[in-house]
């Protein structure tokens, strides 16, 4: 297999030094670069913290025992590496192109480019897809060749079904019950209403949101002319109506529709981020990055 | 001002018009399909765009098909055009003729000559000075020439039909002498007219100042006419005898004809050959007819002119001829007689008595009162002065009939300066020889005697010179005539060239005789029955019953007409149908009017005997085209134009709404 047909290279190259980082400290059992609740394995200070019995004595500092006469036990601040949970929406309406990359294929090289740089940065990745009754994700491994049988798997994903969140999101939750951070891709071509439910139950297992809104240029602007009859990807329905004239009501729908969505998003403390298919996968993944 | 295609085959392009309709129908059922993914932001906004979208849809595909029907029209090259008078271009005065005879009813040829007429009129130069008159003589005429061609145009329309005709050469130079006065040097006279033979005596009326315009269709006209009807009562039956003339060329098998009694309804089929005039008889239950007075008619199924399709008359009982023999030369013995023939051979007719016969000598003649008589027999009558021939004038023309035998006793320089008015030959010297009877031109009785007449010896007659309007109906074999009749007013007069007795032939004696006698006797009749049968514009006298000095005449048109006892004749019967004669305290009584059926003959007089020209240019006339289609052009890059603004404002409102 090809890596840099789902990786793209050249976008990681250009993020090398930014790291993936979340704000709320996290437990993790590995070396990272998330700062852990577990204190005391990290060389860097945290606090001092006088002692009681039981606390480690190698932990003592004597220079202080020395200048106070008491005793403290020193505090280091811990970094762990974190579990990142990255799903990728296969839905019918995620086949759409109006180019040569489907929004799918599109999700996937942005999904692939991400779990490889958080594999680079020590974090375990956990990528998979899910439709609105179904979701595969592997189990949340470290080492790339981990990632590669993952990305093995994306290449077969087809796009089909309707889009879903709530029954895939429950199903992930129970299956990894590690601290982690949840990456959904997709269009969200969804019941809004549906959506934020879902985001609140993440949210109050205290996991971190990130959501990659991926669509295509075309589904932005309505480029389209004449009369076409037009058949949704998911349920079949189709509708007639003269392209030109309907444009202005259509993507006025669509603005009204992000809006809601980045509002839903901000209310609940997801970082939100718009992905066009034409667009460079490093100017996206910025976004979530820092130095 | 009508509208004319130069190219008018151009318009099977009109189908091309299709062509829009028909991309727009496979745009709109066959066009572009596609998978999308956000189709739940287009439901929402579907119902509203939609509505806008057909809106677009059918502006645009009315301005192209617009467009397609233009451009087809450029290429047909329509034209405007009027009749223009010909050499049309000094101010003139005109008398715009239109004939208004009853044959004008054939189809729209009237209210075509007046479209012509009218046009006309507007086509004359300004300055110009018009006035329309009607041929057939119809109320009071303007008293002078206008220049305000509106007002004429309003004349025109005003004229309508007549339903009889007149002398169509007399009358238009009586429209040219009126026409002297009117202003300009230029005068002109032009006729709208059908073109119909009747009301013309000659075929080449020509004069300078005189056009006539032929509005007719190019196709022979076809007509059929009821000509007459006779009611017929003999002890066995009652019969209504009905003609109908057909004057096409064309055969007309299973004519309607129905008799319309007041209390019942006839019908019955005859075939009309071409050119024929056919009979058909309504046999009815000896008197079936009771109702004395009472309107009847009798109609065919209509045709294009509807006019001559129904005859109305009077019912009207036949009373039994009174009939009077002069006889000039009497003799003791009855059978030398020229009288003895004649007496014997009425007595055989059925509808004459016996007692109705009266036979007096020549010097009793003058002293006779002639209204009783319906029939006169002058048998070689020696001596007749100026009164008794003026008598005898008035009494032909109140419907009687007239037979004249000549004789030795006749001088004919004597007969031909009294009787001049009457007589229907002028008479020569008689001429003795061996000679035979032959039918002489066609008609009901010298049909009836056929060739076999040729029977008949004659030793001597008279040389007759027919008059103009007389008929020979039997020929001597020199070549004289030996029978001539003619009508005088609603009376006939028959004038044998011989005796009639066996001095100077044995017609007499034939079997002959009986049936010319009868015939006689017969058109008495007939002209009886007329008494209460007139012609439209035949003049009427009024009966006077009971005390009455004053009689109030009903035309069919319910107008009332008084009528006084001094002046007891009746004129305005300008319309065909039943009269009523109503006077205070007397009984009324009906009369009917018919068309005279002469107009009902529709055979075209020929148009170079009026100097006339093509009938495409009309007589006159010119076409003068105005050719419009750069107008048509115009007007296909201004749609042009318009669709494609149409087009972009209609995409930029639903683009940016």
């Amino acid at each position: 297999m090809q890596l840099d047909e789902l990786i793209d290279f050249n976008a990681a190259a250009k993020l090398k030094g930014f790291s993936f980082t979340l704000n709320a400290p996290v437990k993790g059992y590995r070396t990272g670069v998330h700062k852990s609740f577990l204190k005391g394995a990290s060389p860097d200070f945290f606090e001092y913290q006088e002692y009681t019995p039981g606390d480690e004595l190698k932990h003592l500092d004597w220079r202080v025992y020395g200048r106070l006469d008491k005793l403290y036990i020193k505090k280091f601040e811990d970094e762990v590496n974190l579990t990142w949970c990255v799903l990728i929406d296969r839905s019918g309406s995620m086949g759409y192109a109006s180019g040569s990359v489907s929004k799918l294929r599109f999700a996937i090289r942005l999904s692939a480019t991400l779990a490889y740089l958080l594999t680079k940065q020590g974090d375990a990745v956990a990528l998979g897809d899910f439709s609105q009754k179904e979701v595969k994700i592997a189990a949340p491994k470290t080492s790339t060749s981990n990632l590669i049988t993952a990305l093995e798997n994306l290449r077969t994903v087809r796009a089909e079904g309707k889009t879903g969140f709530k029954q895939p999101i429950l199903r992930t939750l129970e299956s990894i019950k590690r601290d982690s951070a949840y990456v959904i891709v997709s269009d969200f071509f969804t019941e809004l209403e549906s959506l934020e439910e879902t985001v609140k139950i993440l949210r109050s297992s205290r996991k971190e949101v990130f959501a990659f809104h991926v669509l295509d240029p075309y589904e932005i602007s309505f480029p389209f002319e004449d009369t076409i009859e037009f058949e949704d990807l998911e349920d079949g329905v189709k509708i007639t109506v003269d392209a030109a004239s309907i444009r202005s009501i259509y993507k006025k729908n669509v603005e009204e529709f992000i809006e809601r969505l980045k509002l839903i998003f901000q209310e609940n403390g997801v970082k939100y981020v718009l992905c066009l298919t034409n667009q460079p996968i490093e100017e996206l993944l910025i976004q979530i990055a820092s130095r | 001002m009508n509208l004319s295609l130069i190219n008018p085959f151009f318009l099977v392009g009109l189908l091309s018009i299709a062509l829009p309709v028909i991309a727009h129908l496979i745009s709109r059922k066959g066009g572009l399909k596609r998978r999308f993914s956000a189709v739940q932001f287009l439901v929402s906004s579907e119902v509203q765009a939609t509505r806008r979208s057909k809106l677009k849809d059918i502006v645009l595909l009315a301005l192209r098909a617009l467009t397609v029907a233009l451009l087809v029209m450029v290429f047909t090259k329509p034209a405007l055009y009027t009749f223009s008078a010909v050499g049309a271009a000094s101010p003139r005065s005109a008398a715009i003729v239109l004939d208004n005879s009853y044959s004008m009813g054939y189809g729209d040829n009237f209210e075509r000559a007046k479209r012509l007429a009218t046009e006309y009129v507007k086509s004359l130069p300004d300055g110009s000075f018009a006035i329309a008159v009607p041929l057939v003589p119809s109320g009071e005429q303007r008293p002078g020439a206008f220049a305000d061609k509106s007002a004429v145009t309003g004349d025109l329309q005003d004229i309508g039909l007549s339903y009889s005709f007149t002398d169509n050469a007399m009358r238009i130079e009586h429209i040219y002498n009126f026409l002297k006065t009117a202003p300009n040097e230029e005068k002109e006279v032009v006729l709208f007219t059908d073109m119909q033979k009747n009301g013309w005596k000659s075929a080449k009326f020509s004069r300078s100042w005189f056009r006539a315009i032929d509005v007719a269709p190019e196709s022979g006209p076809h007509n059929l006419a009821v000509t007459a009807t006779r009611i017929t009562e003999t002890e066995e039956n009652t019969t209504v005898l009905t003609k109908v003339f057909n004057y096409s060329s064309e055969p007309v098998g299973k004519l309607l004809i129905t008799l319309s009694l007041p209390d019942k309804l006839i019908r019955t089929h005859i075939d009309v050959p071409p050119g024929i005039e056919a009979q058909s008889k309504f046999n009815l239950p000896p008197g079936a007819l009771q109702q004395e007075g009472a309107p009847a008619k009798v109609e065919i199924t209509n045709d294009e002119l509807r006019i001559d399709d129904t005859r109305h008359f009077v019912i009207s009982a036949t009373k039994e001829p009174e009939i009077l023999i002069v006889d000039g030369d009497i003799r003791e013995d009855t059978r030398l007689s020229e009288s003895f023939y004649l007496s014997s051979a009425l007595e055989t007719i059925t509808a004459v008595a016996p007692g109705n016969i009266t036979t007096v000598d020549n010097e009793k003649f003058p002293d006779v009162n002639l209204d009783r008589y319906d029939a006169i027999f002058l048998a070689n009558l020696g001596s007749l002065g100026p009164e008794e021939a003026g008598e005898l004038f008035e009494f032909i023309g109140s419907g009687g009939t007239l037979s004249v035998f000549l004789g030795d006793r006749v001088r004919s320089t004597y007969y031909n300066t009294v009787m001049k008015d009457i007589l229907p030959a002028e008479l020569g010297l008689p001429e003795e020889g061996a000679f035979t009877l032959a039918p002489g031109e066609p008609d009901e009785l010298s049909s009836y005697l056929g060739s076999s007449v040729t029977n008949v010896d004659v030793k001597k007659l008279f040389s007759l010179r027919p008059a103009e309007n007389a008929k020979v109906l039997l020929i001597a074999s020199n070549s004289f005539p030996f029978l001539v009749h003619k009508k005088i007013g609603r009376g006939t007069v028959f004038l044998f060239g011989s005796t009639a007795d066996i001095a100077w032939n044995d017609f007499p004696l034939s079997t002959y005789f009986l049936p010319t006698i009868k015939k006689i006797i017969n058109t008495s009749i007939v002209n009886k029955h007329q008494g209460r049968d007139f012609t439209v514009g035949e003049s009427v006298e009024v009966e006077f019953r009971g005390d009455a000095d004053t009689a109030t005449v009903e035309d069919p048109n319910g107008e009332e007409f008084k009528v006084d006892i001094e002046r007891p004749q009746f004129s305005r019967t300008f319309t065909p149908g039943i009269y009523t004669v109503s006077t205070k305290g007397g009984r009324e009584y009906k009369f009917a009017v018919n068309i005279d059926t002469a107009e009902s003959n529709l055979e075209k007089i020929s148009l170079d005997a009026q100097g006339a020209q093509s009938r495409d240019e009309k007589l006159g006339l010119v076409k003068v085209l105005r050719e419009i289609w750069p107008y048509f052009l115009w007007a296909v890059l201004f749609m042009l134009v318009t669709e494609s603004i149409m087009a972009a404002y209609l995409s930029y409102r639903t683009s940016f709404r």
